[in-house]
């Protein structure tokens, strides 16, 4: 299945974009997505970012994701 | 029901104008059931970091979510407290030092009201919007803003 997987802020700048598609197996768990993606582009490693499916914010990172969702990394908010 | 209550516009494109703000008051003047309104601006600061002023903030949103987010917040602000209405203005793109960057405005009947819903609303922005700011220095360099919490 494909993951639509969206950048903010400084990640943006660890994967020089601002999207892009994922091929990843149905079922693949938050944890194993943010190893797949650290695994593309190491400088995310040194970043804290939060996840959002389908712009919903998840702490589980052994939620599976199912079917094709939009993915969003997440850092440090700064609005105000 | 979230689905059927319009979503309203936050995002405006540059910095929030100061005759805006002004103009937004002047309308509430026909809404008389109104006693007390509670303002809270936001305005870019020229922090020094690593030796550098900054001359400017760059804000992106992850504009979807944020959206929903504002509409969150609206929900709860009108649950929790006795509100009029409520207005709230957030810019993208470029701000400069000086210039305001948040505008949050309510209304209600009561000072008590309006002073405890817009510390709520603007604590609330700052914790759960998806807004992203680049802190931008003379040298176009720039680091990536964070939240204090």
């Amino acid at each position: 299945m494909n993951l639509n997987i969206k950048y903010f802020g400084m990640t943006t700048d660890a994967a020089q974009k601002s999207a892009e598609v994922f091929e990843v197996p149905a079922g693949i768990t938050i944890g194993e997505l943010r190893n797949t993606i650290n695994s593309k582009y190491g400088n995310l490693k040194n970043i804290s970012y939060k996840i959002a499916v389908n712009q919903e914010l998840t702490n589980d990172e052994d939620r599976q994701i199912i079917e094709a969702s939009e993915i969003a990394l997440l850092p440090a908010f700064a609005g105000g | 029901m979230m689905e059927k209550t319009k979503i309203k516009k936050v995002f405006r494109e540059g910095p929030i104008d100061p005759g805006f703000i002004a103009g937004s008051i002047a309308k509430h003047q026909s809404k008389t059931d109104i006693g007390a309104h509670a303002i809270f601006l936001g305005q870019v600061r020229n922090d020094v970091i690593d030796g550098k002023e900054v001359q400017a903030i760059e804000y992106s949103a992850y504009e979807e979510m944020a959206g929903q987010a504002f509409h969150k917040i609206r929900e709860a602000a009108f649950g929790q407290f006795e509100l009029s209405c409520m207005h709230i203005y957030h810019s993208l793109g470029v701000v400069k030092k000086g210039e305001i960057c948040l505008f949050v405005f309510v209304s209600s009947p009561h000072r008590d009201a309006s002073f405890k819903a817009l510390r709520f609303i603007v604590e609330e922005i700052k914790a759960k919007v998806p807004i992203f700011g680049k802190e931008l220095f003379e040298d176009s360099s720039y680091v990536w803003k964070e939240n204090r919490s």
